[in-house]
């Protein structure tokens, strides 16, 4: 087991990964949108996952609340549900955007939220919901999300029946 | 609150199940083998048994599934002396450590790479957006109503926006109802214990394949895949599934290599496994087995090569049945639109044939695995021609076929899955379906005649022998 060629091999195996995980010459070339991009994935790789998990270990580990690790993973997605379920009166019935509309407040990240599905998943309540592509449901609704500037008001269709209607026409033109 | 007692009896229980399980079927596997293999398909038995809790009405909780796995170990063992000599043949065999020098820094960078899958999972909320749609949102609601069929199903807020996230095959969504039951908050904390396990068994399989020094490079190219890696605590059905199809896949081969049916028939287990996490895998196993039929046929036979067919086939069937025919059909409130999904299937094969290749032409997501070992086939196909060397090396005969045959019948399986299923995006299903050839790539390439003869060379030479 230990000879001193077998030591050679054990050191070189090293050798090789850290120069395959830590070497920043390109060994890829990847077409991204109309570049070629060069880099070496393996080094990304270890990078972003293994190192920087390992770097966090500790400041992760100590964090040991759902809610924050919920926000820590699903950010906005979950924070504008809690906050919207929070709100949210017996009787409610709460109409969720399309896609699109709240796609426009978030620079790019997709707003996950407006599904039916995910909704229920991450307010883990039972707030009546109407998806917006539920037609037929529409008039069920009574309250709805109005985006702006990084915040968000919920409009009830009984108290403020004319912004209620002008909000879904803005849901509806997004949707287009 | 976690109860860690009944974590850890849960864990005990599923592996007896699964050492049960293997001893039933009486295949000679190697203990390095055998380990994992256990662990691997004890958490299959472990859902299926629940199902069952379920089907029978009884109420889904902590109680129940453990109660349902402790019965379901006690039956493999209850024809104990079919399982017995296995258990003599596992505990008798003689302990012969191959431990080389550079075998501690490969399991050092092992344990420093799974490490993280391990902590994730045990860690992190469950974030892909399919398993939040789906099998974490069914399963969160059993535990609270007590039933597989429970308000997501009845839901009005939810009605005909369920898509087909809910009705995935269950094995994914079972386990996060166990293991959610036992008070593990986030639920997925049996996906790192299920890439662990696979991990060590790829790594042992390939150890018998190739010498020692190759197999720990290989190991580790393989555990690198970024994706792979990524999907390793990322909850989804398609690692669970890559873990049974090659599990399958490599008792067929050894079975294969060592003329033995006993393998073949353990096999039928894992394939059923597979079918049990990923519908469509009924596809791609009877694709795998109509190729694989002309050469078990000339190795064992006639009658033994139907028999093999017809015993994968109906456990197949019978997983998929399980969930797709009994509990659709007559306990789920709604079904799933399947009518909708399907495509035509003149549209576009050879369109999912170039997307596919697109998407696995992705060094980013895919390492160097699709321009290396590629390359190295040919390369090894070439030495293998001009120095007239025999193909089948590593493996015996049909070994490297075997897996060769399953890496073909798996691939045209995907392609048919993107043009036949609408639901099969290229760019997300079928690129989490690549997960089931990539442990199959590794594995082929270590069989090659080229790195066999490289490895062996490295071997004379660091046992200082003569050529």
């Amino acid at each position: 087991m230990f000879t001193v060629r077998a030591l050679f091999l054990a050191a070189s195996l090293l050798v090789g990964l850290w120069a395959l995980v830590s070497c920043e010459v390109d060994f890829f070339t990847a077409k991204r949108g109309k570049d070629a991009v060069l880099y070496n994935p393996y080094q990304l790789w270890w990078e972003n996952r293994l190192a920087f998990y390992y770097n966090k270990l500790d400041s992760f580990s100590k964090i040991t609340s759902p809610v924050k690790k919920m926000t820590m993973r699903h950010a906005f997605n979950f924070d504008l549900i809690r906050l919207i379920d929070e709100r949210l009166r017996v009787g409610d019935t709460l109409l969720l955007p399309p896609r699109a509309y709240a796609n426009s407040y978030t620079d790019g990240r997709e707003a996950i939220w407006t599904d039916v599905r995910i909704y229920r998943y991450l307010s883990n309540s039972t707030t009546p919901l109407v998806a917006w592509e539920n037609v037929g449901r529409r008039p069920k609704a009574n309250i709805a999300v109005a985006l702006v500037n990084g915040e968000f008001e919920l409009l009830r269709r009984g108290d403020a029946p004319e912004r209620y209607d002008s909000l879904v026409a803005v849901y509806q033109k997004a949707s287009q | 609150m976690i109860s860690i007692p009944g974590l850890f009896v849960t864990v005990i229980l599923q592996f007896l199940l699964g050492l049960g399980t293997l001893g039933l079927f009486r295949a000679p596997l190697r203990r390095s083998w055998s380990v994992p293999l256990a662990m691997i398909i004890g958490m299959y038995g472990h859902t299926v048994a629940l199902l069952l809790c379920d089907v029978f009405a009884l109420p889904i909780n902590g109680t129940v599934s453990t109660g349902a796995l402790f019965v379901a170990t006690v039956l493999v063992h209850a024809y104990w002396p079919r399982v017995r000599p296995w258990y003599g043949d596992l505990v008798n065999k003689p302990w012969k450590p191959t431990i080389r020098l550079y075998d501690l820094p490969t399991f050092a960078m092992l344990a420093y790479i799974m490490y993280i899958p391990l902590w994730a999972s045990w860690y992190w909320p469950v974030t892909p957006f399919d398993a939040m749609a789906g099998i974490d949102l069914v399963a969160r609601q059993t535990l609270v109503d007590q039933r597989i069929d429970n308000a997501v199903f009845y839901d009005p807020s939810l009605e005909g926006f369920l898509s087909n996230q809910p009705f995935y095959a269950p094995f994914a969504m079972l386990m996060q109802v166990i293991i959610r039951a036992l008070g593990v908050q986030m639920g997925q904390a049996w996906l790192g214990v299920l890439a662990v396990a696979h991990v060590s068994f790829l790594w042992m399989v390939l150890r018998s394949y190739i010498k020692p020094f190759v197999a720990n490079i290989v190991v580790l190219l393989l555990v690198m895949v970024p994706e792979v890696h990524g999907y390793m605590y990322l909850l989804q059905t398609d690692f669970a599934n890559s873990v049974f199809m090659t599990a399958g896949v490599v008792l067929m081969a050894a079975g294969m290599q060592s003329s033995d049916k006993r393998f073949l028939f353990t096999s039928a287990v894992f394939f059923a496994a597979a079918c049990w996490s990923r519908s469509e895998t009924i596809l791609l196993v009877g694709l795998g087995c109509c190729a694989m039929l002309p050469l078990m046929w000339k190795e064992f036979g006639r009658r033994i090569a139907l028999q093999v067919v017809a015993v994968i086939g109906s456990a197949s069937a019978a997983s998929f049945a399980l969930w797709h025919g009994l509990y659709y059909y007559v306990i789920l409130p709604v079904k799933p639109n399947v009518q909708a999904e399907v495509n035509e299937v003149s549209v576009g094969v050879f369109d999912v044939l170039w997307r596919l290749i697109l998407v696995a032409n992705d060094p980013a997501i895919w390492g160097a695995t699709f321009i290396l070992i590629p390359l190295l086939i040919v390369l090894s196909f070439i030495a293998s021609y001009a120095n007239a060397w025999p193909l089948s090396l590593g493996t015996g005969r049909y070994g490297n076929t075997t897996i060769a045959v399953w890496f073909v019948a798996i691939a045209l399986g995907l392609i048919a899955t993107g043009a036949l299923f609408s639901s099969a995006i290229v760019e997300q299903t079928l690129r989490r379906g690549i997960f089931k050839l990539i442990p199959l790539m590794y594995l082929l390439v270590a069989t090659t005649p080229l790195l066999q003869r490289s490895a062996q060379a490295l071997e004379s030479w660091e046992e200082r022998k003569r050529r």
